[in-house]
């Protein structure tokens, strides 16, 4: 019998994909158990291990606010259970499939989706399903309510405007800096929030002494950072990866001016990608830092966090927790667990800390459907700690277009 | 002046890496006839392969450097043996085809293995800054230098001066003649793959101390070190060089004066225009295949 | 030393060798003769396993029918093919060098400076590369290559196309020093010097052998004259 090799190989390179698809693939959904009068939610995020990008802290963060909130007797004395759906933040497409998949079992209401793109791909099939999804990510300008987002569309982080109106702020007003260079990725994400800071600039009367984009995989920035030499401080944009370049080589040359910039901030420190120097004058502005917080309830949280998962708890999971507290409370208001019903008191509602929520002050949708409005500005040290220096209130977003 | 110095010098050590990364197409393509695109992920796992063992294993410099090298030999072997050897006889687009699905593969290995939190490795210079004519020069590039330099210097002996090297500039001219010499073309095709995963996971373990490292690492450096190979000829091993430091030059100068934020793409741009000009390149690259 | 049993190549629908056979002794040699297209490189290409073909081949009493090219090569079935195929890139020296690989553990009668002692004109060329020689100097690199492998038999495709008549004398010459001790199987276009390298001789006509024979007689054949007429 002759079997010829190069099908087998394609056979076996192909059964190595599917298999690879199959782990990240929408079929590994975790179950809790389902009585008729448990409120059911629904997650859309992958864990650890599901994909190349898969993140255990979403997760962790719900799961532990779910135990919380089962312990003390559930919502309106029903038991809360979930289903978890794995959906990537890189394939908005598949995560409409999620979602589609999700709906079978009528949750009330779901939290997930990490980035914006997977919202707004899935938007007529949220309008269709008449379900809510919190999504934890920052709103951009497509996904806010009046653009391309669904009404049953919400996000609990605030907008990148918000978060580089208060950098901005933090730089010209807390620091008394003046000469502000700007920096970010040559692509949506830095360009939007290069965009929305020259904006801030002018509004809080400040000038930018220069604006220069690089590559989201460069490895060298001498280019940027020598442009940055007559700067006092530097907002930037990027990515981990560029943004450890820039504070090493701003250390290689001398330059000890402080750098701000959003939520890679955490992950440059916490991963070590930069330390020692060139993290003693950097700063970070998050929707939550549950590592340096002056916080009782968010350091609780972390606490608790840390002995059941035996890991720092990051913003990710602590947003995660909050989330799941948001829709406990519009189901509360709603008085019914119907998406429509639920849908329409996360409109209205109003989250407080004594709701359980940890990383705000707040949550209140704005026209845009954006539920946060406040920014943490957090500055690291050189030993890898940070501390919370300032809590800044954004304004709220009317509808896209109004 | 300090400006040009300090450009100059990041240009020079990009061209490095680069160097090391186009003579791993080089070498496979001599010997294969096909173009690796697993080549940006092998440098990845080159850079996460030194984490793991500087890192995680806490060896020392040296140990550490020579055991992922060692273990990206293995990786060559085992991707000759999986993604090259059963498609050989196959037209050469398909066996590019299977570097591809490799270079997919391997990405998904490395992400389940290592995760999405990009990690950083520490440079064995340290933070060490050498100041040249007033400009701050890391010491890493400096080193990244040297290395490249006698990387490239040991490639240029295995070329000239040995059997193999031989072997590999025979199969570039003319493969069938080179068979009816008695050489091993399999054996041939796996030393290369071998050298060319050394090649990527030098560069990787090279370049990684600069930033940080993520899945998506080698990627852009491979695609730069494809228009230096193809610019370069893809048959010269001078050729690739010379193109690898004018494309690292390129970028830092003409980036840094004239187009900051937009240099990464200078050399793709260079490459279209040399095509331009002289359309043959890529042909000419294939002909000498037959 | 060589056996050839029924040995047929096809090209998609060409039909280019049909049954042909023959033997070889040892030290023997034998031309292959024949028009254009009659099918004397196919011949060579299969026996060196270049291209596919069916049939029975024995080196020196072994079975090499199934080999890959290498290992045939490696076996000591040597093919110095047609167009000299002198590596472009590598100088004269490096290009000889290239022979040794084939050579294994087999004794060989040729070591490198007996290649230059043999075509003295090779040795102020040694450093020149390739694509710089004429073709005489390339065929001299070429059958110098093939006699480095240690062949059992050597097979010459055409090694007088192209050559000056001076330059063809000075390879038949060699030709003729080399098959005192190796087996040799020339194909040639030129009769003369076919016939003065090689005892024997085997004529092809459209993939068939039509004539087979001493030399001489194959010289003396009318049938040589028209086999070379009509194609
Ligand atoms: N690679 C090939 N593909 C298709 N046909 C071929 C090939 N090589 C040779 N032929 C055909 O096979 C026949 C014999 O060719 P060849 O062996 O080269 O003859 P010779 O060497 O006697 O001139 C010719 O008809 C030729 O056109
Ligand atoms: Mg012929």
């Amino acid at each position: 019998m002759f079997t010829s090799r190069p099908l087998i190989a394609a056979s076996a390179a192909t059964a190595a994909v599917i298999l690879l698809a199959a782990c990240s693939g929408a079929d590994g959904s975790d179950e809790g158990s389902k009585a008729q009068d448990d409120v059911r939610l629904a997650f859309l995020w992958e864990i650890e291990g599901e994909s190349p990008v898969g993140l255990s802290d979403f997760q962790n963060g719900a799961d532990l606010a779910i135990d919380e909130i089962n312990e003390a007797g559930g919502i309106d004395g029903r038991q809360v259970t979930y289903t978890r759906v794995p959906a990537s933040p890189l394939d908005p497409q598949a995560s409409t499939a999620a979602f589609l998949k999700a709906t079978n079992d009528e949750p009330a209401a779901m939290v997930g989706f990490l980035a914006s793109g997977q919202a707004v791909a899935a938007k007529s099939a949220l309008d269709r399903a008449q379900i809510p999804v919190i999504g934890i990510y920052e709103a951009d300008d497509a996904v806010r309510f009046g653009n391309q987002g669904s009404e049953f569309s919400w996000a609990l982080n605030g907008s990148g405007q918000g978060t580089s109106l208060a950098a901005v702020e933090f730089m010209t007003e807390d620091l008394g800096l003046t000469s502000l260079g700007l920096m970010g990725t040559n692509e949506a994400f830095g360009l939007g929030q290069i965009e929305s800071s020259e904006a801030a600039l002018d509004e809080l009367g400040a000038t930018s002494v220069g604006t220069v984009t690089y590559d989201p995989t460069a490895t060298d920035l001498t280019q940027q950072v020598l442009a940055m030499k007559d700067a006092d401080g530097v907002l930037n944009w990027g990515y981990p990866n560029p943004l450890a370049v820039q504070l090493k080589q701003f250390v290689e040359n001398g330059l000890t001016i402080p750098t701000m910039t959003g939520a890679s901030g955490p992950i440059v420190v916490n991963a070590g990608l930069a330390t020692g120097k060139a993290i003693a004058n950097f700063y970070s502005a998050l929707p939550c830092n549950p590592g340096g917080t002056e916080s009782a309830a968010l350091q609780d949280f972390a606490a608790a966090y840390q002995e059941k998962y035996d890991a720092s708890a990051t913003n990710l999971a602590a947003q995660a927790y909050d989330a799941v507290y948001v829709a406990k409370k519009a189901i509360e208001e709603a008085g019914s667990d119907a998406g429509a019903d639920v849908n329409e008191a996360l409109a209205e509602i109003s989250v407080a800390p004594e709701d359980g929520i940890v990383c705000s002050s707040g949550y209140q949708a704005d026209g845009s459907h954006i539920l946060n409005h406040e920014v943490n500005i957090a500055r690291f040290h050189a030993d890898g700690s940070s501390e919370t220096v300032s809590t800044i209130q954004v304004p709220e977003l009317p509808v896209a277009g109004e | 002046m300090d400006k040009f110095i300090a450009l100059t010098a990041s240009g020079i050590a990009y061209g490095a890496v680069l160097t090391l990364v186009a003579l791993g197409f080089l070498v496979l393509y001599n010997a294969t006839g096909i173009v690796n695109f697993a080549n940006g992920d092998l440098v990845t796992l080159g850079a996460y392969v030194g984490i793991w063992t500087t890192v995680d294993l806490g060896l020392p410099t040296i140990p550490s450097f020579l055991v992922t090298l060692a273990l990206m030999a293995v990786v060559g072997l085992v991707l000759e043996a999986l993604a090259y050897e059963p498609l050989r006889n196959q037209p050469a687009l398909v066996a590019v085809m299977g570097t591809l699905a490799a270079a997919i593969i391997l990405r998904g290995v490395i992400g389940i293995w290592q995760g999405s939190t990009p990690r950083a490795l520490p440079s064995p210079v340290g933070d060490a800054v050498v100041h040249i004519g007033g400009a701050p020069i890391a010491g890493h590039r400096i080193l990244i230098v040297v290395v490249s330099g006698i990387a490239v210097c040991l490639v240029g002996l295995l070329f000239t001066r040995t059997s193999f090297g031989r072997q590999l500039r025979a199969l570039a001219d003319d493969p069938t003649t080179t068979r009816l010499m008695g050489v091993r073309v399999r054996a041939a095709a796996r030393i290369s793959f071998v050298a060319s995963a050394v090649l990527a996971g030098l560069g990787g373990l090279l370049i990684a101390p600069i930033g940080a490292v993520d899945l998506t690492f080698g990627f852009n450096l491979m695609i730069t070190a494809f228009a230096a190979a193809i610019l370069g000829g893809f048959g010269s091993l001078r050729g690739v060089v010379i193109a690898s430091f004018v494309i690292g030059l390129l970028q830092a100068l003409v980036g840094g004066y004239f187009l900051v934020g937009y240099s990464s793409v200078l050399g793709a741009v260079l490459l279209l225009a040399v095509l331009a000009v002289r359309p043959s390149g890529l042909f000419s690259m294939e002909r000498s295949r037959l | 030393m060589l056996r050839v049993d029924s040995l047929e190549v096809h090209y998609g629908s060409t039909h280019a060798v049909r049954g042909v056979s023959f033997e070889l002794a040892e030290a023997g040699s034998l031309a292959l003769l024949g028009a254009n297209g009659a099918g004397k490189s196919s011949v060579l290409s299969a026996l060196s396993r270049l291209v596919p073909s069916t049939g029975q081949v024995h080196l020196a009493g072994e079975d090499i029918t199934r080999l890959p090219a290498e290992r045939v090569t490696r076996a000591g079935l040597i093919h110095v093919p047609e167009g000299r195929r002198v590596f472009p890139s590598l100088s004269v020296h490096e290009n000889l060098l290239m022979g040794l690989i084939a050579r294994g553990s087999r004794s060989a009668e040729y070591a490198i400076d007996d290649v230059y002692d043999l075509f003295p004109p090779l040795r102020p060329l040694r450093r020149r590369s390739g694509y710089a020689l004429s073709g005489g100097e390339a065929q001299m690199v070429a059958v110098g290559r093939g006699l480095l492998g240690a062949p059992n038999v050597m097979m010459v495709d055409e090694p007088s196309l192209g050559l000056s008549p001076l330059m063809t004398e000075t390879v038949a010459e060699a030709l003729i020093t080399v098959s005192a001790r190796t087996s040799l199987v020339v194909v040639e276009q030129n009769l003369q010097v076919a016939t003065r390298i090689c005892s024997d001789a085997i004529v092809l006509r459209a993939g068939e052998v039509v004539l087979r024979g001493s030399s001489a007689d194959v010289l003396g054949s009318e049938d040589v004259v028209s086999s070379y007429l009509s194609a």
